[in-house]
């Protein structure tokens, strides 16, 4: 049995425009944001495509489903993320042993995408700055919950 | 202008196949919104009010000028720009450099924009890039001509939207200028990374 | 693939088939300006009216194209100019279904009802939309108040339309309420026939 332990939204400077864990256990968030934190650090950089003058080198940045970035055995958990057309960084962390299926795991965050963007649209969302919603907070605990 | 890149089906699919070796993207997920349409002239008021209520104020108040009242406009379409693109890129491929990101807005975004594809688009591969659009929808119930000024005051919502597109595509310009001597044909130049 | 196409009109509309544009952009358009007007007045108050009074011009350019495209569409008395407004101009218009009800006595002289409520769910305004805390008096839908009136004051009726109910605000459902004020289509020639 796996479960998301929690969910990140990270903007193109991995800024933490949301970050929520999923669970009652008191050691939890910091565990998933310990898990959230080395993810980070396992995902390519997104370089500013303006930064260079030439266009960029032979190798596209990833975007979309990238499968599992970053893995702990010791905290029992695997973290998940999508990188969008706008190279912010959807993240889901898992705990459990069971393997999740990719096709599950890709319809999760094409649900969490469309959550994302229309917490965007929000007029009353400020742009680059975190998502304080709790429309947006419900859509992505529902999302969370269809992962088995 | 050194070269000459028009927009095409082609060299877009190519981009979009550029993934290599990754397994195939999987459909993009249904909209959310609902599939409802709303007629365009509620469209075309909106935006006729909008620019009446943020040009015309206080035109007797010195403290604001008409760039000013400009720099509103375009904040607005900033916004709606920046969220269109949001949603028109959702299971699209990151652009790999400035030219990429600039076909994305010509073809994808300018469809969800103003309701067709850029007409031409030119650059000098240095950061530059000339998108012409013909028969630009938001002039569309403007005189052929019409004064500068109407024309002008139609296109500052389509210039920020334009900003946040690519600005949200990672590619914030450094100044976008438009240019329309017969309307409804416009020609936005847009500088990415290169002074104004 | 585009956003415009004819083919999508509603079914059974009353007015022929026009060009639409997704709502997606309208509504991230009118968001967007409603955000724009936030900044640029200092009290709420202020913006409300500002949206009642963009709503009018809207809707007095509306009624124009409304009655030029309109087939059988009835506006000769309060009764009928509310029935289309609801059942013609929000489907036709905004794409959604609303319903006409809750009317008031007909008063004894026998010129019909003079209040009503228009009932919807779908609002196409709201998409995305979530108020903040500390914006409870926006009245974010006040332009569709301001177009009612606009529309039906450029036919001789001179309405007050308030939002009684907002999903916005947590309601099972919008509703508008419309109340006649003065009718000045008795001058009309039409109206005489009987």
């Amino acid at each position: 049995m796996a479960s998301v332990a929690g969910a990140a939204v990270l903007g193109p400077d991995a800024s933490p425009w949301f970050l929520q864990a999923f669970t009652s256990n008191e050691d939890e968030p910091l565990r998933f944001q310990r898990a959230v934190h080395c993810a980070l650090d396992a995902v390519p950089p997104v370089q500013a495509l303006s930064s260079t003058a030439q266009p960029s080198s032979s190798t596209p940045p990833p975007t979309g489903y990238l499968g599992v970035i970053f893995a702990s055995a010791e905290d029992a958990c695997a973290v998940y993320g999508y990188v969008t057309a706008t190279s912010v960084t959807l993240m889901l962390a898992l705990e459990g042993d069971d393997d999740v299926r990719d096709a599950d795991m890709r319809a999760a965050f094409d649900r969490f995408h469309a959550a994302y963007s229309d917490a965007v649209a929000n007029p009353f969302h400020t742009l680059g700055q975190p998502i304080s919603s709790t429309k947006f907070v419900q859509r992505v605990k529902s999302v969370c919950r269809g992962v088995r | 202008m050194t070269d000459t890149t028009t927009t095409s089906t082609t060299t877009v699919a190519a981009a979009a196949a550029g993934g290599g070796a990754a397994p195939p993207p999987p459909p993009p997920p249904p909209a959310t919104s609902s599939p409802v349409q709303v007629a365009e002239i509620c469209l075309d008021l909106l935006l006729a009010e909008t620019e009446r209520h943020f040009m015309h104020r206080d035109v007797q108040n010195a403290n604001t000028s008409s760039s000013d009242d400009a720099k509103h406009l375009q904040a607005i379409g900033y916004r709606v720009g920046y969220a269109l693109v949001e949603r028109c890129s959702r299971g699209k491929p990151r652009p790999t450099d400035k030219l990429d990101a600039v076909k994305f807005v010509c073809k994808d975004f300018w469809s969800a924009a103003f309701g067709k594809n850029v007409d031409h688009l030119r650059t000098n591969h240095r950061g530059v890039f000339v998108l012409q659009d013909t028969s630009f929808r938001n002039l569309r119930h403007v005189p052929q001509h019409a004064n500068n000024d109407v024309a002008n005051e139609r296109l500052q919502i389509p210039t920020g939207m334009l900003q946040g597109a690519l600005a949200a595509l990672g590619v914030p310009p450094t100044s976008v200028e438009v240019e329309c001597n017969s309307p409804p044909d416009v020609t936005f130049t847009v500088k990415i990374g290169v002074a104004p | 693939m585009s956003a415009r196409g004819a083919s999508n009109a509603p079914r059974g509309s009353q007015l022929p088939a026009q060009e639409k544009v997704s709502n997606e952009l309208f509504t991230l358009t009118y968001g967007a300006m409603v955000r724009q007007l936030l900044h640029d007045f200092e009290t709420v108050e202020e913006v409300n009216a500002e949206l009642d009074a963009m709503g009018a011009r809207i809707g007095s350019r509306l009624v124009d194209d409304f009655l030029a495209n309109a087939q059988g569409v009835r506006c000769a008395d309060f009764k009928s100019a509310a029935d289309s407004v609801a059942r013609v101009g929000f489907r036709s218009l905004l794409g959604v279904t609303a319903r006409v009800g809750a009317w008031s006595e007909t008063s004894d002289a026998g010129s019909g009802p003079s209040a009503c409520s228009i009932y919807f769910e779908e609002n196409p305004i709201t998409d995305f939309v979530e108020l903040p805390r500390g914006l409870e008096e926006l009245s974010y839908c006040n332009v569709l108040c301001g177009v009612i009136r606009g529309a039906l004051e450029q036919i001789g009726m001179h309405v007050t339309v308030v939002v009684v109910k907002d999903m916005l605000k947590g309601a099972d459902g919008n509703e508008l309420r419309l109340t006649l004020k003065e009718h000045a289509a008795e001058t009309y020639p039409f109206k005489d026939d009987d």
